[in-house]
Protein backbone atom coordinates (compact mmCIF):
# COMPACT_ATOMS: atom_id res chain seq x y z
CA UNK A 1 0.00 0.00 0.00
CA UNK A 2 2.84 2.40 0.84
CA UNK A 3 4.37 1.67 -2.56
CA UNK A 4 1.02 2.46 -4.24
CA UNK A 5 0.81 5.77 -2.37
CA UNK A 6 4.33 6.64 -3.57
CA UNK A 7 3.41 5.79 -7.16
CA UNK A 8 0.28 7.92 -6.96
CA UNK A 9 2.21 10.82 -5.52
CA UNK A 10 4.50 10.63 -8.56
CA UNK A 11 1.30 10.86 -10.65
CA UNK A 12 0.44 14.03 -8.78
CA UNK A 13 -2.23 12.46 -6.61
CA UNK A 14 -1.65 12.80 -2.89
CA UNK A 15 -3.79 10.52 -0.80
CA UNK A 16 -4.25 10.16 2.95
CA UNK A 17 -4.43 6.55 4.04
CA UNK A 18 -5.84 4.70 7.00
CA UNK A 19 -5.32 1.04 7.78
CA UNK A 20 -8.06 -0.81 9.60
CA UNK A 21 -6.49 -3.00 12.26
CA UNK A 22 -9.51 -4.24 14.16
CA UNK A 23 -13.25 -4.72 14.24
CA UNK A 24 -15.52 -3.41 15.83
CA UNK A 25 -14.28 -0.08 14.50
CA UNK A 26 -12.69 2.58 16.70
CA UNK A 27 -13.61 6.25 16.73
CA UNK A 28 -10.58 7.10 14.58
CA UNK A 29 -12.05 5.21 11.65
CA UNK A 30 -15.37 7.05 11.85
CA UNK A 31 -13.50 10.37 12.12
CA UNK A 32 -11.32 9.57 9.10
CA UNK A 33 -14.36 8.65 7.01
CA UNK A 34 -16.12 11.85 8.05
CA UNK A 35 -13.08 14.00 7.22
CA UNK A 36 -12.83 12.78 3.61
CA UNK A 37 -15.30 13.14 0.75
CA UNK A 38 -14.01 10.22 -1.31
CA UNK A 39 -12.70 6.99 0.16
CA UNK A 40 -11.17 4.07 -1.74
CA UNK A 41 -11.77 0.86 0.20
CA UNK A 42 -9.02 -1.48 -0.94
CA UNK A 43 -9.89 -5.12 -0.30
CA UNK A 44 -9.04 -8.64 -1.39
CA UNK A 45 -12.53 -9.96 -1.96
CA UNK A 46 -15.27 -9.70 -4.59
CA UNK A 47 -18.11 -8.34 -2.52
CA UNK A 48 -16.50 -5.32 -0.83
CA UNK A 49 -17.06 -6.84 2.60
CA UNK A 50 -15.14 -4.19 4.56
CA UNK A 51 -17.03 -1.46 2.71
CA UNK A 52 -20.29 -3.11 3.80
CA UNK A 53 -19.13 -3.15 7.41
CA UNK A 54 -18.22 0.54 7.25
CA UNK A 55 -21.70 1.30 5.96
CA UNK A 56 -23.61 -0.85 8.44
CA UNK A 57 -21.49 -0.32 11.54
CA UNK A 58 -20.54 3.35 11.46
CA UNK A 59 -23.03 4.69 8.90
CA UNK A 60 -20.54 5.87 6.29
CA UNK A 61 -22.59 6.88 3.19
CA UNK A 62 -22.09 4.26 0.48
CA UNK A 63 -21.73 6.92 -2.22
CA UNK A 64 -18.35 8.08 -0.94
CA UNK A 65 -16.92 4.57 -0.53
CA UNK A 66 -15.34 3.50 -3.82
CA UNK A 67 -14.58 -0.17 -4.26
CA UNK A 68 -11.00 -1.27 -5.12
CA UNK A 69 -11.34 -5.05 -5.22
CA UNK A 70 -8.69 -7.62 -6.02
CA UNK A 71 -9.82 -11.25 -5.96
CA UNK A 72 -7.72 -13.19 -8.46
CA UNK A 73 -6.18 -15.37 -5.75
CA UNK A 74 -2.84 -13.60 -5.90
CA UNK A 75 -1.50 -11.00 -3.45
CA UNK A 76 -2.43 -7.43 -4.32
CA UNK A 77 0.18 -5.34 -6.14
CA UNK A 78 0.92 -1.63 -5.86
CA UNK A 79 0.19 -1.35 -9.60
CA UNK A 80 -3.34 -2.66 -8.99
CA UNK A 81 -4.07 -0.07 -6.29
CA UNK A 82 -2.63 2.72 -8.44
CA UNK A 83 -4.74 1.58 -11.40
CA UNK A 84 -7.91 1.41 -9.30
CA UNK A 85 -7.40 4.97 -8.04
CA UNK A 86 -6.43 6.40 -11.43
CA UNK A 87 -9.49 4.82 -13.05
CA UNK A 88 -11.68 6.94 -10.79
CA UNK A 89 -9.62 10.08 -10.40
CA UNK A 90 -8.46 10.78 -13.97
CA UNK A 91 -11.91 10.89 -15.62
CA UNK A 92 -13.15 13.09 -12.76
CA UNK A 93 -10.18 15.44 -13.24
CA UNK A 94 -10.70 15.55 -16.99
CA UNK A 95 -14.37 16.35 -16.55
CA UNK A 96 -13.52 19.12 -14.10
CA UNK A 97 -11.03 20.63 -16.52
CA UNK B 1 9.93 -27.90 -28.34
CA UNK B 2 6.39 -28.45 -27.06
CA UNK B 3 5.08 -26.33 -24.25
CA UNK B 4 1.66 -26.01 -22.63
CA UNK B 5 2.34 -22.33 -21.78
CA UNK B 6 0.08 -19.92 -23.61
CA UNK B 7 1.80 -17.89 -26.31
CA UNK B 8 -0.60 -14.99 -26.06
CA UNK B 9 -0.87 -13.23 -22.70
CA UNK B 10 -3.44 -10.67 -21.59
CA UNK B 11 -0.56 -8.34 -20.64
CA UNK B 12 1.87 -6.71 -23.04
CA UNK B 13 4.74 -6.60 -20.52
CA UNK B 14 5.25 -10.38 -20.51
CA UNK B 15 7.84 -11.96 -22.82
CA UNK B 16 8.08 -15.72 -23.13
CA UNK B 17 11.49 -17.41 -23.41
CA UNK B 18 11.24 -21.14 -24.15
CA UNK B 19 13.74 -23.54 -22.58
CA UNK B 20 13.39 -27.26 -23.46
CA UNK B 21 14.07 -28.40 -19.89
CA UNK B 22 12.55 -31.90 -20.23
CA UNK B 23 14.54 -32.49 -23.39
CA UNK B 24 17.80 -31.28 -21.79
CA UNK B 25 17.25 -33.58 -18.80
CA UNK B 26 16.41 -36.55 -21.03
CA UNK B 27 19.66 -36.07 -22.95
CA UNK B 28 21.75 -35.62 -19.80
CA UNK B 29 20.44 -38.36 -17.51
CA UNK B 30 19.30 -41.91 -18.28
CA UNK B 31 17.62 -42.48 -14.90
CA UNK B 32 13.92 -41.40 -15.21
CA UNK B 33 13.91 -40.27 -11.57
CA UNK B 34 16.90 -37.99 -12.09
CA UNK B 35 15.37 -36.65 -15.30
CA UNK B 36 12.33 -35.59 -13.27
CA UNK B 37 14.09 -34.36 -10.12
CA UNK B 38 16.65 -32.10 -11.78
CA UNK B 39 14.17 -30.18 -13.95
CA UNK B 40 13.75 -27.46 -11.32
CA UNK B 41 17.48 -27.01 -10.89
CA UNK B 42 18.00 -26.69 -14.65
CA UNK B 43 15.39 -23.94 -14.58
CA UNK B 44 17.11 -22.20 -11.65
CA UNK B 45 20.42 -22.46 -13.51
CA UNK B 46 18.92 -20.75 -16.57
CA UNK B 47 17.64 -17.96 -14.31
CA UNK B 48 21.14 -17.34 -12.91
CA UNK B 49 22.35 -16.60 -16.46
CA UNK B 50 19.28 -14.57 -17.49
CA UNK B 51 19.19 -12.38 -14.37
CA UNK B 52 22.92 -12.34 -13.63
CA UNK B 53 22.49 -14.08 -10.27
CA UNK B 54 25.72 -14.88 -8.43
CA UNK B 55 26.20 -18.66 -8.78
CA UNK B 56 28.26 -18.81 -5.58
CA UNK B 57 25.31 -17.46 -3.60
CA UNK B 58 23.10 -20.11 -5.19
CA UNK B 59 25.63 -22.83 -4.35
CA UNK B 60 25.68 -21.69 -0.71
CA UNK B 61 21.88 -21.99 -0.62
CA UNK B 62 22.01 -25.47 -2.17
CA UNK B 63 24.64 -26.63 0.33
CA UNK B 64 22.51 -25.24 3.15
CA UNK B 65 19.38 -26.95 1.82
CA UNK B 66 21.12 -30.32 1.39
CA UNK B 67 22.80 -30.46 4.77
CA UNK B 68 23.55 -34.12 5.54
CA UNK B 69 23.15 -35.10 1.87
CA UNK B 70 26.42 -33.58 0.59
CA UNK B 71 26.70 -36.11 -2.23
CA UNK B 72 23.75 -34.46 -3.95
CA UNK B 73 25.37 -31.02 -4.14
CA UNK B 74 27.59 -31.88 -7.13
CA UNK B 75 24.67 -33.42 -9.06
CA UNK B 76 22.48 -30.38 -8.38
CA UNK B 77 25.22 -28.00 -9.49
CA UNK B 78 25.59 -30.06 -12.67
CA UNK B 79 21.89 -29.42 -13.36
CA UNK B 80 22.34 -25.72 -12.58
CA UNK B 81 25.19 -25.47 -15.07
CA UNK B 82 23.17 -27.33 -17.73
CA UNK B 83 20.43 -24.66 -17.59
CA UNK B 84 22.96 -21.87 -17.26
CA UNK B 85 24.87 -22.99 -20.36
CA UNK B 86 21.69 -23.34 -22.43
CA UNK B 87 20.53 -19.84 -21.51
CA UNK B 88 23.98 -18.40 -22.21
CA UNK B 89 24.10 -19.99 -25.68
CA UNK B 90 20.53 -19.21 -26.75
CA UNK B 91 19.59 -15.83 -25.26
CA UNK B 92 21.19 -12.43 -24.82
CA UNK B 93 22.33 -12.88 -21.24
CA UNK B 94 21.95 -11.15 -18.93
CA UNK B 95 18.53 -9.61 -19.63
CA UNK B 96 17.88 -5.92 -18.92
CA UNK B 97 16.13 -7.02 -15.68
CA UNK B 98 18.76 -8.16 -13.21
CA UNK B 99 19.06 -9.40 -9.66
CA UNK B 100 21.50 -7.38 -7.58
CA UNK B 101 22.64 -7.80 -4.00
CA UNK B 102 21.17 -4.99 -1.89
CA UNK B 103 21.09 -3.93 1.73
CA UNK B 104 17.32 -3.39 1.83
CA UNK B 105 16.83 -6.36 4.12
CA UNK B 106 19.45 -5.29 6.62
CA UNK B 107 18.16 -5.63 10.17
CA UNK B 108 15.10 -7.55 9.00
CA UNK B 109 14.19 -11.20 9.37
CA UNK B 110 12.60 -13.81 7.13
CA UNK B 111 9.63 -15.59 8.62
CA UNK B 112 6.16 -16.78 7.66
CA UNK B 113 3.09 -15.37 9.39
CA UNK B 114 2.01 -18.77 10.70
CA UNK B 115 5.43 -19.36 12.26
CA UNK B 116 5.31 -15.93 13.88
CA UNK B 117 1.71 -16.42 15.08
CA UNK B 118 2.62 -19.78 16.64
CA UNK B 119 5.41 -18.06 18.52
CA UNK B 120 3.03 -15.24 19.46
CA UNK B 121 0.72 -17.80 21.07
CA UNK B 122 3.68 -19.13 23.08
CA UNK B 123 4.61 -15.61 24.27
CA UNK B 124 0.97 -15.01 25.17
CA UNK B 125 1.09 -18.04 27.46
CA UNK B 126 -1.28 -20.22 25.45
CA UNK B 127 -1.28 -23.76 26.82
CA UNK B 128 -4.08 -25.40 24.83
CA UNK B 129 -4.11 -25.79 21.06
CA UNK B 130 -6.92 -27.79 19.49
CA UNK B 131 -7.04 -27.93 15.75
CA UNK B 132 -8.09 -29.83 12.68
CA UNK B 133 -5.77 -29.71 9.63
CA UNK B 134 -6.68 -27.35 6.83
CA UNK B 135 -4.40 -25.53 4.40
CA UNK B 136 -3.22 -22.80 4.89
CA UNK B 137 -3.54 -22.85 8.69
CA UNK B 138 -1.91 -26.19 9.48
CA UNK B 139 1.59 -24.77 9.72
CA UNK B 140 0.47 -22.43 12.52
CA UNK B 141 -0.48 -25.30 14.84
CA UNK B 142 2.71 -27.10 13.80
CA UNK B 143 4.79 -23.99 14.60
CA UNK B 144 3.13 -23.72 18.02
CA UNK B 145 3.96 -27.38 18.69
CA UNK B 146 7.56 -26.86 17.55
CA UNK B 147 8.09 -23.90 19.88
CA UNK B 148 6.10 -25.39 22.77
CA UNK B 149 8.27 -28.51 22.70
CA UNK B 150 11.28 -26.25 23.23
CA UNK B 151 9.89 -23.49 25.43
CA UNK B 152 6.97 -25.00 27.37
CA UNK B 153 8.64 -27.93 29.15
CA UNK B 154 10.03 -28.20 32.67
CA UNK B 155 13.65 -29.18 33.31
CA UNK B 156 12.57 -32.76 33.96
CA UNK B 157 10.78 -32.89 30.62
CA UNK B 158 7.19 -32.38 31.78
CA UNK B 159 5.10 -30.70 29.09
CA UNK B 160 3.16 -27.65 30.20
CA UNK B 161 0.89 -27.55 27.17
CA UNK B 162 -1.75 -29.64 25.48
CA UNK B 163 -2.21 -30.08 21.74
CA UNK B 164 -5.21 -31.98 20.42
CA UNK B 165 -5.65 -32.81 16.77
CA UNK B 166 -9.40 -33.18 16.89
CA UNK B 167 -11.68 -35.30 14.70
CA UNK B 168 -13.12 -32.21 12.99
CA UNK B 169 -13.39 -28.43 13.28
CA UNK B 170 -16.44 -28.58 15.55
CA UNK B 171 -14.54 -30.63 18.08
CA UNK B 172 -11.43 -28.47 17.70
CA UNK B 173 -13.14 -25.21 18.62
CA UNK B 174 -15.18 -27.00 21.29
CA UNK B 175 -11.97 -28.18 22.96
CA UNK B 176 -10.46 -24.68 22.71
CA UNK B 177 -13.60 -23.13 24.26
CA UNK B 178 -13.48 -25.78 26.99
CA UNK B 179 -9.88 -24.79 27.66
CA UNK B 180 -10.86 -21.12 27.88
CA UNK B 181 -13.77 -21.94 30.19
CA UNK B 182 -11.41 -23.72 32.54
CA UNK B 183 -8.99 -20.79 32.69
CA UNK B 184 -6.39 -21.89 30.13
CA UNK B 185 -5.33 -19.67 27.28
CA UNK B 186 -6.61 -21.73 24.39
CA UNK B 187 -6.76 -21.34 20.63
CA UNK B 188 -7.50 -23.03 17.35
CA UNK B 189 -6.26 -22.35 13.82
CA UNK B 190 -8.38 -22.82 10.74
CA UNK B 191 -9.47 -21.35 7.42
CA UNK B 192 -12.78 -20.25 5.87
CA UNK B 193 -14.49 -23.67 5.66
CA UNK B 194 -13.42 -24.33 9.26
CA UNK B 195 -14.94 -21.04 10.42
CA UNK B 196 -18.26 -22.15 8.90
CA UNK B 197 -18.15 -25.34 10.94
CA UNK B 198 -17.03 -23.55 14.11
CA UNK B 199 -19.72 -20.89 13.94
CA UNK B 200 -22.29 -22.66 16.14
CA UNK B 201 -19.79 -23.14 18.96
CA UNK B 202 -18.62 -19.54 18.53
CA UNK B 203 -22.16 -18.49 19.42
CA UNK B 204 -21.88 -20.47 22.66
CA UNK B 205 -18.54 -18.84 23.53
CA UNK B 206 -19.95 -15.40 22.68
CA UNK B 207 -23.08 -15.87 24.77
CA UNK B 208 -21.34 -17.63 27.65
CA UNK B 209 -18.52 -15.06 27.59
CA UNK B 210 -15.75 -17.61 27.24
CA UNK B 211 -12.38 -16.26 26.05
CA UNK B 212 -10.91 -18.15 23.11
CA UNK B 213 -8.65 -17.20 20.19
CA UNK B 214 -9.11 -18.32 16.59
CA UNK B 215 -6.58 -17.82 13.84
CA UNK B 216 -8.35 -17.68 10.49
CA UNK B 217 -5.79 -18.04 7.70
CA UNK B 218 -8.07 -17.03 4.86
CA UNK B 219 -7.93 -18.69 1.45
CA UNK B 220 -9.76 -18.33 -1.83
CA UNK B 221 -13.46 -19.12 -1.74
CA UNK B 222 -16.35 -19.64 -1.89
CA UNK B 223 -17.08 -23.10 -0.41
CA UNK B 224 -13.93 -25.18 0.04
CA UNK B 225 -12.36 -22.84 -2.49
CA UNK B 226 -8.72 -22.80 -3.42
CA UNK B 227 -6.26 -23.82 -0.71
CA UNK B 228 -3.33 -22.50 -2.72
CA UNK B 229 -4.70 -19.03 -3.42
CA UNK B 230 -5.03 -16.07 -1.11
CA UNK B 231 -8.08 -13.94 -0.39
CA UNK B 232 -9.57 -11.89 2.45
CA UNK B 233 -13.17 -12.85 2.01
CA UNK B 234 -14.20 -14.13 5.45
CA UNK B 235 -14.55 -10.65 6.94
CA UNK B 236 -18.33 -10.54 7.21
CA UNK B 237 -18.72 -14.22 8.05
CA UNK B 238 -16.25 -13.76 10.94
CA UNK B 239 -17.56 -10.37 12.10
CA UNK B 240 -20.99 -11.87 12.69
CA UNK B 241 -19.97 -15.52 13.07
CA UNK B 242 -22.75 -17.67 14.51
CA UNK B 243 -26.50 -17.25 14.71
CA UNK B 244 -28.46 -14.45 16.36
CA UNK B 245 -26.96 -11.15 17.43
CA UNK B 246 -23.24 -11.78 17.56
CA UNK B 247 -20.40 -9.41 16.88
CA UNK B 248 -16.97 -10.94 17.09
CA UNK B 249 -13.69 -9.12 17.72
CA UNK B 250 -11.40 -9.29 14.68
CA UNK B 251 -7.74 -8.32 14.37
CA UNK B 252 -6.19 -7.75 10.93
CA UNK B 253 -2.40 -8.35 10.79
CA UNK B 254 -0.63 -7.01 7.69
CA UNK B 255 2.64 -8.93 7.93
CA UNK B 256 4.31 -11.74 9.92
CA UNK B 257 5.55 -9.31 12.60
CA UNK B 258 1.96 -8.36 13.27
CA UNK B 259 0.89 -12.02 13.20
CA UNK B 260 3.23 -12.34 16.18
CA UNK B 261 2.19 -9.18 18.02
CA UNK B 262 -1.54 -9.36 17.27
CA UNK B 263 -1.48 -13.12 17.83
CA UNK B 264 -0.19 -12.49 21.35
CA UNK B 265 -2.45 -9.48 21.92
CA UNK B 266 -5.52 -11.52 20.93
CA UNK B 267 -5.23 -13.60 24.11
CA UNK B 268 -5.14 -10.48 26.33
CA UNK B 269 -8.16 -9.04 24.52
CA UNK B 270 -10.08 -12.33 24.72
CA UNK B 271 -9.65 -12.48 28.48
CA UNK B 272 -10.24 -8.76 29.10
CA UNK B 273 -13.40 -8.75 26.96
CA UNK B 274 -14.42 -12.35 27.87
CA UNK B 275 -15.21 -13.20 24.27
CA UNK B 276 -13.77 -14.98 21.23
CA UNK B 277 -11.15 -13.03 19.26
CA UNK B 278 -10.38 -13.95 15.65
CA UNK B 279 -7.00 -13.08 14.10
CA UNK B 280 -7.65 -12.59 10.37
CA UNK B 281 -4.47 -13.59 8.55
CA UNK B 282 -4.38 -14.97 5.01
CA UNK B 283 -2.54 -17.52 2.91
CA UNK B 284 0.00 -15.05 1.57
CA UNK B 285 0.98 -13.68 4.99
CA UNK B 286 0.58 -17.03 6.73
CA UNK B 287 2.40 -19.50 4.51
CA UNK B 288 4.87 -17.44 2.49
CA UNK B 289 8.15 -16.32 3.99
CA UNK B 290 8.27 -12.52 4.23
CA UNK B 291 11.14 -10.16 4.86
CA UNK B 292 9.79 -8.35 7.86
CA UNK B 293 10.67 -6.34 10.95
CA UNK B 294 12.19 -8.40 13.78
CA UNK B 295 9.58 -9.71 16.19
CA UNK B 296 9.28 -7.32 19.12
CA UNK B 297 8.36 -8.29 22.68
CA UNK B 298 8.48 -6.32 25.90
CA UNK B 299 9.73 -8.60 28.67
CA UNK B 300 7.99 -6.40 31.22
CA UNK B 301 4.61 -7.24 29.62
CA UNK B 302 2.11 -8.65 32.10
CA UNK B 303 -0.69 -10.67 30.56
CA UNK B 304 -4.09 -9.05 30.95
CA UNK B 305 -6.26 -11.83 32.34
CA UNK B 306 -9.32 -9.66 32.81
CA UNK B 307 -11.34 -10.07 35.98
CA UNK B 308 -9.96 -13.05 37.85
CA UNK B 309 -11.40 -14.59 40.98
CA UNK B 310 -8.59 -15.61 43.32
CA UNK B 311 -8.84 -17.76 46.42
CA UNK B 312 -9.19 -14.77 48.76
CA UNK B 313 -12.08 -13.32 46.70
CA UNK B 314 -13.79 -16.68 46.69
CA UNK B 315 -13.50 -16.81 50.49
CA UNK B 316 -15.24 -13.42 50.52
CA UNK B 317 -18.08 -14.86 48.47
CA UNK B 318 -18.50 -17.56 51.07
CA UNK B 319 -19.00 -14.88 53.69
CA UNK B 320 -21.59 -13.25 51.46
CA UNK B 321 -23.40 -16.53 51.15
CA UNK B 322 -23.36 -16.96 54.90
CA UNK B 323 -24.63 -13.44 55.49
CA UNK B 324 -27.61 -13.70 53.16
CA UNK B 325 -28.29 -17.30 53.89
CA UNK B 326 -29.04 -17.77 50.18
CA UNK B 327 -27.40 -20.27 47.90
CA UNK B 328 -27.37 -18.00 44.86
CA UNK B 329 -24.02 -16.22 44.99
CA UNK B 330 -22.30 -18.25 42.37
CA UNK B 331 -24.86 -17.64 39.63
CA UNK B 332 -24.55 -13.87 40.01
CA UNK B 333 -20.85 -13.71 40.75
CA UNK B 334 -19.50 -15.64 37.81
CA UNK B 335 -20.28 -15.05 34.14
CA UNK B 336 -20.78 -18.75 33.80
CA UNK B 337 -22.59 -20.78 31.16
CA UNK B 338 -24.38 -22.42 34.05
CA UNK B 339 -25.81 -19.10 35.17
CA UNK B 340 -29.17 -19.78 33.52
CA UNK B 341 -29.44 -23.30 34.88
CA UNK B 342 -30.14 -24.27 38.48
CA UNK B 343 -26.70 -25.88 38.73
CA UNK B 344 -24.37 -24.82 41.48
CA UNK B 345 -20.62 -25.16 41.32
CA UNK B 346 -19.42 -26.34 44.74
CA UNK B 347 -17.41 -23.76 46.69
CA UNK B 348 -14.63 -26.28 47.26
CA UNK B 349 -13.57 -28.70 44.59
CA UNK B 350 -14.13 -32.36 45.57
CA UNK B 351 -10.88 -33.91 46.65
CA UNK B 352 -10.71 -37.12 44.67
CA UNK B 353 -11.05 -37.71 40.95
CA UNK B 354 -14.03 -40.03 41.56
CA UNK B 355 -15.75 -37.36 43.63
CA UNK B 356 -15.11 -34.75 40.94
CA UNK B 357 -16.56 -37.10 38.34
CA UNK B 358 -19.67 -37.71 40.46
CA UNK B 359 -20.17 -33.96 40.93
CA UNK B 360 -19.76 -33.33 37.22
CA UNK B 361 -22.23 -36.07 36.28
CA UNK B 362 -24.67 -34.67 38.81
CA UNK B 363 -24.31 -31.21 37.29
CA UNK B 364 -24.80 -32.57 33.77
CA UNK B 365 -27.92 -34.49 34.81
CA UNK B 366 -29.29 -31.36 36.43
CA UNK B 367 -28.61 -29.39 33.27
CA UNK B 368 -30.35 -32.13 31.28
CA UNK B 369 -33.34 -31.92 33.60
CA UNK B 370 -33.35 -28.15 33.22
CA UNK B 371 -33.42 -28.50 29.42
CA UNK B 372 -36.23 -31.09 29.66
CA UNK B 373 -38.32 -28.77 31.84
CA UNK B 374 -37.64 -25.97 29.38
CA UNK B 375 -38.78 -28.18 26.46
CA UNK B 376 -42.00 -29.15 28.29
CA UNK B 377 -42.67 -25.48 29.02
CA UNK B 378 -42.13 -24.60 25.36
CA UNK B 379 -44.48 -27.36 24.23
CA UNK B 380 -47.14 -26.23 26.71
CA UNK B 381 -46.73 -22.66 25.54
CA UNK B 382 -47.19 -23.75 21.93
CA UNK B 383 -50.39 -25.69 22.73
CA UNK B 384 -51.83 -22.71 24.62
CA UNK B 385 -50.96 -20.37 21.72
CA UNK B 386 -52.66 -22.71 19.22
CA UNK B 387 -55.80 -22.83 21.38
CA UNK B 388 -55.83 -19.08 21.71
CA UNK B 389 -55.47 -18.73 17.94
CA UNK B 390 -58.37 -21.16 17.27
CA UNK B 391 -60.62 -19.44 19.82
CA UNK B 392 -59.85 -16.06 18.27
CA UNK B 393 -61.16 -17.32 14.91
Amino acid sequence: MLEALDLLERDGIKINALRIKAFPFGKEIAAFCEDHDTLFVVEQNRDAQMRSLLMTEIDVPGGKLIRALNYDGMPMTAAFVRGAVLKEVRPAKAAAE
Amino acid sequence: MISTLPRVWPRDDINVLGIPIAQLCAQKWSDPRQRQLFKNMVYVGALTALFDIDVDVLKTAIVDQLKGKEKLVAANMEAVNLGRDFAGQNFHCPLPVRVRAAQCAKGKIMVSGNDAAGLGAIYAGATVCAWYPITPSTSLAEAYEKYARRLRVTKDGKRLYGIVQAEDELAAVGIAIGGGWNGARAFTATSGPGISLMSEFLGLAYFAEVPVVLFNIQRGGPSTGMPTRTQQSDIISCAYASHGDTKQVLLFPANPSECFSMGAQAFDLAERLQTPVIVMSDLDIGMNEWVTEPLAWNDAHVHDRGKVLDAATLEGFKDLKGATGADTWMSTAMPSPTARCPVRIPARAPSSRAARHTTRMHAIRKMGACMLVSSIASAANLILRQRWYRNRK
